[in-house]
């Protein structure tokens, strides 16, 4: 039993609300009727077997693909709304990424204020980003050193390992200092120390009051950390305190969950290119 | 109208004014072709094509774009082909069934299992033919011959007009939209959660890509203009590392390739769009054989000195 205390800033705020949410890639349902009600300020997994909508539901939160129907309130707002306000940033898993763009670490990271610049609006939100400053360059600098590239900043993307694209990815999260933190499997093909950085600085963010929510296939991991754990397969199979849902029975009922890490990757969903955030394959 | 056209044409002159500043201080065997008004003309569209082309050639490079330009460059020419026969501006039918082709292939793509290659495929040549069939009903086969491959000493003012407004529009959108662009090239999905709207950047950028393509016409012609807008990128590509200077790269060497390929189509009197496609050729063979990273000697060089290293 790990001793972990509970979040300073443990309000019983609702972050998330989620109401009769689905979703479907060519008439085959991944979610179907969903209700969550997720809590303010917690470090939140979702668990589930391949397949069973985890990082669809994440996805649908993070705008890139549109539910069939159902309803998200994110602190009480629409879920678009707050997205227009960057207040919700989202992390891929990297293998969505062309690493071999022509980009330095810090070019990704700065690109997650873009969405800031534009919303200042007047004629310094048309400037190039290498005469960005101010705020933006700060937040830049504190992503950087929090997830330990500040070092690496001027390195090209195609030269980092992989645990190195995570963090860029983790810094370019941070950077947005939004209220929701999605996050697509962080942890997967990460080397130990870099799980370890990832994961504290996690826990720091949700210290500082903000929502963190991950998808993962790593139950041990989740036991380890997290404040609140929603199971998950097609449907909500059960949520609530790490203790409560990682028992044989719980796990027993999701189904399939992968106990060792994962060797194939969730078939890949769609991704919006572009266009049409349908459900559909592009 | 004809006040415009007179407005139009003093800014065409401004511009020709200040590029033979430059010229003039070019040695006099170089200079000395670009004595003729035609020549100038031509210069100047050259200059600006090459530029356009290759500052969108990162775009389509990074976005693996190639195939769609190749796709809207054909599509184009039913366009051209049915403005010239109903008499209206040849700008405006290439842009409509440009703007078709593409939307068709999207809905190809979407609606059935045809993936996007095939519809690419199936989509432009269909264009193409329609195309030329019409042409070939309408028109003498000079007259192809110059949509299809262009002919940029023959550039006149309305043309010459076009093509300085739409490399000003271009230069315009890339550079305020710098950072909009590059964050949906690079990852649109991020775009799209920092409440972009990823729809008006791509319809925006196929269009931007159209546009060029159709003001490339009289230079390179259809089917050339394609390579314009792949080969300086390509070469930038291997060369630099930050996506700035990939686009800046593939801008100057775009203008080079067309300068240099009208210069030696007048010398030895050949095709000048075939003259501009084989220099930029060139360069790519030069940036593949020695750039300094990812170059073919550099790369032996290396596993010489370091043997086992990769």
């Amino acid at each position: 039993m790990i001793n972990r205390p509970v979040p300073a800033t443990d309000t019983g705020d609702v972050a998330v609300a989620i109401r009769d949410l689905t979703a479907a890639y060519d008439r085959e349902p991944v979610l179907a009727g969903v209700d969550l009600d997720l809590p303010a300020a917690r470090l939140i997994t979702v668990l589930g077997p391949n397949g069973a909508g985890k990082s669809t539901l994440l996805r649908i939160l993070a705008g890139t693909l549109a539910p069939l129907h159902g309803e998200i309130l994110v602190h009480g707002q629409p879920v678009e709304a707050e997205r227009r306000k960057s207040r919700i940033a989202y992390m891929p898993q990297q293998e969505q990424l062309d690493w071999d763009f022509p980009l330095a670490v810090r070019d990704v990271v700065l690109s997650g204020r873009y969405g800031h610049i534009r919303r200042q609006g007047g004629w310094r939100r048309f400037l190039p980003p290498s005469l960005i400053r101010g705020e933006h360059e700060a937040a830049v600098k504190k992503a950087l050193q929090d997830t330990d590239m500040l070092e690496r900043q001027h390195v090209p993307i195609d030269r980092l390992s992989g645990g190195q694209r995570k963090r860029v990815l983790l810094a370019r999260a941070l950077v947005q200092q939004a209220d929701l933190l999605l996050l697509d499997e962080p942890l997967a093909g990460v080397d130990s120390a870099s799980e370890e950085l990832i994961m504290r600085v996690l826990r720091r963010t949700r210290d500082q009051g903000h929502t963190v929510l991950m998808v993962t296939h790593d139950v041990m991991g989740a036991r380890k950390s997290a404040d609140h754990v929603v199971l998950i397969n097609r449907q909500v199979v059960g949520q609530g305190p790490p203790d409560a849902m990682l028992s044989d029975e719980m796990l027993a009922r999701v189904a399939t969950i992968n106990w060792i890490k994962p060797v194939a990757r969730e078939r890949s969903l769609s991704s919006v290119d572009g266009p049409a955030a349908s459900p559909r394959e592009r | 109208m004809e006040r415009l056209h007179d407005i139009g044409v003093g800014i065409v002159d401004a511009f020709i004014g200040l590029m033979m500043v430059g010229v003039n201080l070019l040695p006099e065997a170089l200079a000395e072709p670009f004595q003729y008004a035609f020549m100038q003309r031509a210069l100047l569209t050259a200059l600006l094509v090459g530029g356009m082309c290759g500052l969108l050639s990162s775009y389509v490079i990074l976005k693996r774009w190639s195939l769609l330009g190749d796709a809207i460059s054909h599509a184009v020419l039913p366009g051209v082909a049915i403005a010239y026969l109903l008499n209206f501006p040849f700008f405006i039918g290439a842009l409509v069934t440009g703007a078709l082709t593409s939307v068709g292939i999207g809905v190809i793509e979407r609606h059935t299992r045809i993936k996007s290659d095939a519809a690419m495929g199936l989509m432009f040549t269909a264009a193409f033919a329609l195309g030329i069939v019409i042409i070939s009903q309408i028109a003498t086969s000079t007259h192809l011959m110059h949509i299809l491959f262009g002919n940029v000493l023959g550039v006149r003012y309305p043309a010459l007009m076009l093509t300085l407004a739409v490399g000003l529009v271009s230069l315009l959108t890339v550079a305020l939209y710098y950072k909009e662009l590059l964050l949906y090239v690079f990852d649109p999905v991020q775009a799209r959660s920092l409440g972009l709207n990823t729809s008006v950047i791509h319809y925006g950028l196929i269009l931007l890509l159209t546009v060029v393509i159709v003001a490339s016409l009289e230079t390179v012609g259809i089917i050339l203009v394609v390579a314009m807008l792949i080969t300086p990128g390509a070469t930038a590509y291997l060369l630099v590392n930050s996506l700035a200077a990939m686009m800046l790269l593939a801008t100057t060497i775009g203008m080079l390739s067309a300068v240099i390929g009208l210069v030696l189509a007048v010398r030895l009197d050949v095709a000048s769009g075939g003259a501009i496609v084989l220099v930029v050729t060139g360069f790519f063979l030069l940036a593949f054989l020695f750039a300094p990273q990812r170059g073919v000697v550099a790369r032996w060089f290396r596993r010489r000195r370091i043997p086992m290293a990769g």
